[in-house]
């Protein structure tokens, strides 16, 4: 059983950016910090698990320095002519302190260990660097398969907690949860639960929510 | 878009009451709360009325109406 | 407001997880509840893990320990207390230790321990599980010094011995007598020091001049464990205490060495756990047949017999009476903080709407509770706040809401005789209230017209009838804003008639009033019907009343003595026999109509009146229609009050009430018979399939909204034919449901076959243009 960001169906519905909300959601953190003047043009910025480049395209929009990083190379991604690397979050290619902006978008659930990739991060962004992570928030129960991306899901406290012993300050939230509900009302019309398998535990989406965080480094 | 869910009414001809056409299968959004869902119904091809089955209504309709209002 | 200080208040108010009272009084905090629960269980293994996770030298302990928990324990006036210190004596004797401890690096801080009486021992016990390297200073054998003061200790010498080695394993011993000097020493070469009172009486200062919270004397010299001075001059050694002081003064020493406030976060608070008494049955103790080095013990039927009588003390006085907070599996201070998370950190959390959503506020949980937490308090907050930020979701209480609408609209809202500046204002104003206008119209007019003929002749005469909804459903749903709408209304009419006296005959009309219009004069109308002769009421006989009933009150009434007196004094002035149930008055349990829990969550709605009816023997007396008709529903013959005060027009106990549509209709009918009109007959007959009636109330679809639907569908043409069997099938949307229909056309009118509905907006269904439709919603939406 491939994992959900890997299906067919669940790529058609949640677009180039693979995440719920999509452009929206990664739209509205960035403007958040352009607001507080914490983003001016020229920054350089990496999409920590870039997949297809909606991320990377919109950083550009922003006035961004842009590099890409993931796990897997990927066939199609819609930017050309930028450096893509291809890396483990645990272990960066790249040296401490030179990167202003991370953003790490629906990728830290997904990790074995989130911590040693928000120490990479951490340790790549230059003092007082930000990042922009979104994720899904809520108890992840027994139910969920171990490679689902439910399984990954965290309390809020425990998100904030992490941030916190990794060494980032946390400047904004914003719930997003509306966009999970409707990206998994999406996927519950449109395909059937049996070709989700575990993923979709049917009507468990429910129990979790959506959030983006704007981090500073301490 | 992967599969469309499709929905047909029970056997026999259906006719529109206005146009007295048959009614035919076509792709139809359909709203609610923000989102929009696509599906094949059974439709008037002059004057659009569509016919929503029951099946359709208290399965896959009631299942996303819940969980878009989480009450 | 639902901040961090409200919920800090409301947390503080649920003591059910307080420590019970045997835990509070032993000095090592041992979970008894814990160690009886094993013990009861045959667990002994596992019950002396929980010992020897608590109690330092732990033998010795269970030999000599006077144990202050069975002072404490609520069993000592049901039985006798239970048996904790023979109970602990044999969990020990029949196990043997399992205990692994995981050897910790060392910590820096070095610790001398003075002397070896039991305080003594207990700090060096405690600091060296600690990894702290520990020096106990003793004159002579750690075992004399202790059979000396403990000479009981000597018949079971082999485990004396056992804590003393386990103790020796981490301690180092010197022999050495310590002076006055020489403490002074130690405290310059020992991060912290220990003197043992008991052993050093001529050095350590007198007791009360040591803190007591702390045993820190001076310096980083901490003292404790002197002997006790009976009232009649006699001193002894009290074990519990001394260990005791022992372990405090262990952790002030850990304190003053690692240089932290010897005060600061020390002593946890806990508000008193309430266990409730009164139903429990007296057990006595049972006292074991044998016993061992002259200390009782018990054979394992006998420790499980008597760990079997502990309490288990517990509060849950509230949960114990409600299905409701039954239903989550927690308690009150366990859902203040998911209902404070749901409005402040997570938006929306499944689990805690359907908490918040399915309280019938009733507050009965308050008037059982000793710190009188209120859930209904809490969740109407709660409601409000999620309706401010939009987050209520709109179906849990539409329908509630769309009833009070048509109870206020022009076809069903009254007000008679239309008020006349010109004439003498009449002094009452009877507001039956919009359900027993729906269910009771008849009753309703009989009492109108027989109060009017009464106060004619009194000095306040003068009534006039208003149909009308107080708007308490708005305030339930959490809609602050409709409620003060609807209640303005009612201000309005009584400036109109010149401020009369509003008589209620429905006790959440009366709360309603009396929040939302706290200055206007309102009173129930039975206390008025209580207070004036009976005897030319019309009398009729009837079989099936009977003349014993269980009273229920109706939980909006439980402050109301005036409300819950006037229903005793006219039932029994009427010759009825009224039994009290056992939670009845202030106590009483809501019948699930309150807070709109039938609405929202019909299920636990019908759990309430399951677990009410059980507690009511025999046929009811209600004194509000809802309660009536929501327990006959589930077959309890249950009457109400204006069935003893006009028995010719009484509704039988077990007949049901009218459904959900009948009532608006009723309500429509009431004031069209008031106003002289006849209901026009309607053109065309619509029938509908017998199995159809109850499956459409289930899913909440109305006789009135299918009628309306097939009305449109037929003006419209908004059906499609079904050529196999004729059959029209069309569909219609009001407002913000599509209503489907499926008919056929008969010789009278119209036969149903089937109906159903969605939310979901289909373009091309329902009677809107569908390019119109699909053209709004995707701009609106882009």
């Amino acid at each position: 059983m491939k994992p959900l960001w890997e299906q067919e169906l669940f790529q058609a519905i949640a677009s180039e950016s693979l995440h719920p909300g999509g452009r929206a959601v990664t739209y509205e953190g960035l403007q958040w910090l352009r607001a507080h003047q914490l983003l001016p043009c020229g920054q350089r910025a990496v999409d920590f698990g870039c997949g297809r480049g909606a991320t990377l395209a919109l950083l550009k929009q922003f006035g961004c320095e842009i590099i890409g990083l993931d796990r897997t190379p990927q066939r199609a991604c819609s930017v050309t002519d930028i450096p893509l690397i291809c890396a483990d979050l645990a272990h960066l290619p790249l040296h401490s302190g030179c990167i202003d902006l991370g953003v790490c978008e629906c990728v830290l659930s997904v990790l074995s260990d989130p911590t040693a990739g928000l120490l990479e991060i951490a340790r790549v962004l230059a003092p007082c660097g930000l990042c922009l992570v979104n994720d899904l928030s809520g108890e992840a129960s027994g139910q969920c398969a171990k490679a689902s991306c439910l399984h990954g899901a965290k309390a809020l406290e425990q998100w904030q907690k992490l941030f916190q012993t990794t060494g980032f300050r946390l400047l904004h939230t914003q719930d997003h949860s509306a966009a999970l509900r409707k990206l998994a009302a999406q996927l519950l019309w449109y395909g059937d639960k049996a070709s989700f398998g575990s993923d979709f535990c049917g009507l468990l989406w429910q129990k979790f929510g959506y959030h983006l965080w704007l981090l500073q480094k301490e | 878009m992967g599969m469309l869910p499709e929905y047909r009414p029970d056997q026999g001809e259906w006719l529109c009451g206005r146009c007295r056409l048959p009614l035919t299968q076509e792709k139809v959004p359909v709203f609610y709360l923000n989102s929009a869902f696509d599906v094949i119904l059974p439709r008037c091809p002059q004057c659009g009325f569509t016919l929503v089955p029951k099946f359709l209504a208290q399965g896959k309709m009631l299942e996303v109406e819940s969980l878009l209002e989480e009450k | 407001m639902l901040d961090q200080e409200s919920l800090r208040r409301y947390e503080t108010q649920c003591t059910q997880d307080s420590p019970p009272q045997c835990r509070i009084n032993c000095p090592f905090s041992l979970d008894c509840r814990a160690f009886l629960t094993n013990m009861a269980c045959g667990k002994l293994a596992d019950a002396r893990t929980i010992l020897e996770r608590h109690i330092p030298l732990p033998h010795i302990m269970a030999l000599i320990c006077d144990h202050p928990c069975e002072q404490a324990c609520l069993r000592r006036d049901l039985g006798g207390p239970i048996a904790l210190h023979h109970l602990e004596f044999s969990c020990l004797a029949q196990t043997t230790s399992s205990e692994r401890l995981l050897p910790i690096p060392p910590k820096r801080h070095k610790m001398a321990v003075v002397g070896a009486g039991l305080a003594a021992l207990t700090a060096a016990w405690d600091l060296s599980r600690k990894s702290y390297p520990v020096t106990l200073f003793v004159d002579g054998q750690i075992i004399d010094i202790l059979l000396s003061k403990f000479p009981r200790l000597e018949k079971a010498r082999i485990w004396l011995e056992e804590d003393v080695k386990v103790l020796l394993r981490k301690v180092c011993v010197e022999q050495k007598a310590v002076t006055r000097e020489g403490i002074s020493v130690l405290a310059r070469d020992f991060a912290g020091v220990f003197l043992d009172a008991c052993t050093y009486p001529d050095l350590a200062p007198a007791e009360e001049e040591v803190d007591a919270s702390t045993w820190h004397w001076r310096d980083n010299i901490c003292v404790a464990g002197w002997p006790t001075l009976s009232p009649t001059g006699n001193s002894y050694n009290l074990p519990s205490r001394q260990a005791g002081q022992g372990r405090e003064a262990g952790l002030s020493m850990e304190r003053v060495a690692g240089k932290l406030s010897l005060t600061a976060e020390r002593k946890k608070h806990y508000g008193n756990l309430h266990t409730d008494c009164t139903q429990v049955q007296i057990a006595r103790r049972l006292e074991p047949q044998t016993t061992q080095w002259g200390c009782a013990l018990y054979s394992q039927e006998e420790a499980s017999q008597e760990a079997g009588r502990c309490l288990q003390c517990q509060c849950l006085i509230c949960v114990k009476n409600c299905p409701y907070l039954q239903k989550y599996k927690g308690y009150p201070k366990v859902y203040a903080r998911q209902i404070h998370n749901n409005a402040t950190i997570v938006k929306g959390l499944h689990t805690a709407n359907k908490l918040i959503n399915g309280c019938a506020l009733c507050d009965q949980c308050s008037r059982l509770c000793p710190e009188h937490f209120s859930m209904a308090e809490l969740c109407l907050a709660a409601r409000e706040e999620m309706v401010d930020r939009g987050q209520m979701p709109p179906s849990a209480h539409e329908f509630a809401l769309e009833d009070m609408e048509q109870a206020q609209s022009p076809e069903s809202f009254l007000t008679w005789p239309e008020p006349n500046p010109g004439a003498r204002p009449p002094h009452w104003l009877f507001f039956p209230g919009c359900q027993l206008s729906a269910v009771r119209g008849e009753q309703v007019l009989a009492l109108f017209a027989w109060l009017e003929r009464k106060l004619s002749c009194s000095d306040q005469p003068g009534l006039a009838l208003v149909l009308a909804c107080c708007g308490q459903p708005a305030h339930w749903a959490g809609q602050r804003k409709l409620f003060e709408e609807q209640l303005a209304r009612i201000r309005d009419v009584w400036q109109k008639y010149g401020q009369p006296t509003i008589l209620t005959a429905c006790a959440s009309c009366l709360a309603a009033l009396r929040e939302g219009l706290a200055d206007l004069p309102v009173r129930s109308v039975w206390e008025l019907v209580d207070s004036l002769e009976l005897s030319d009421l019309p009398k009729a006989e009837r079989s099936d009343l009977p003349r014993t009933f269980s009273v229920h009150d109706p939980c909006a009434a439980r402050s109301d003595k005036e409300w819950q007196k006037a229903i005793r004094s006219l039932a029994q002035k009427l010759g009825y026999t009224l039994i009290e149930p056992k939670r009845t008055a202030e106590t009483t349990s809501c019948c699930g109509y309150g807070g709109l829990v039938w609405c929202a969550q019909p299920e636990t709605a019908k759990s309430l009146v399951a677990d009410r009816i059980a507690q009511l023997p025999g046929e009811v007396l209600a004194s509000c229609v809802m309660c009536r008709d929501r327990f006959v529903a589930q077959d309890k013959a249950c009457w109400h009050i204006l069935d003893l005060l006009l028995p010719q027009l009484a509704m039988a106990g077990n007949q049901r009430g009218p459904g959900l549509a009948q009532r608006r209709y009723q309500r429509i009918q009431l004031k069209a018979r008031i106003l002289g009109q006849t209901i026009r007959a309607e053109g065309e007959e619509i029938e509908l399939a017998s199995d159809l009636a109850e499956a459409l109330e289930e899913k909440h679809i109305l006789r009135s909204d299918i009628i309306s639907a097939l009305e449109q569908i037929e003006a419209k043409t908004l059906w499609c034919l079904n050529k196999t069997n004729n059959h029209r099938v069309g569909a219609w949307r009001p407002r913000k449901v599509t209503f489907w229909v499926e008919y056929s056309r008969t010789g009278r009118g119209f036969l149903v076959h089937d109906a159903w509905c969605h939310r979901m907006l289909v373009p091309g269904a329902g009677g809107e243009d569908a390019e119109t439709v699909i053209t709004r919603e995707q701009s609106s939406s882009s």
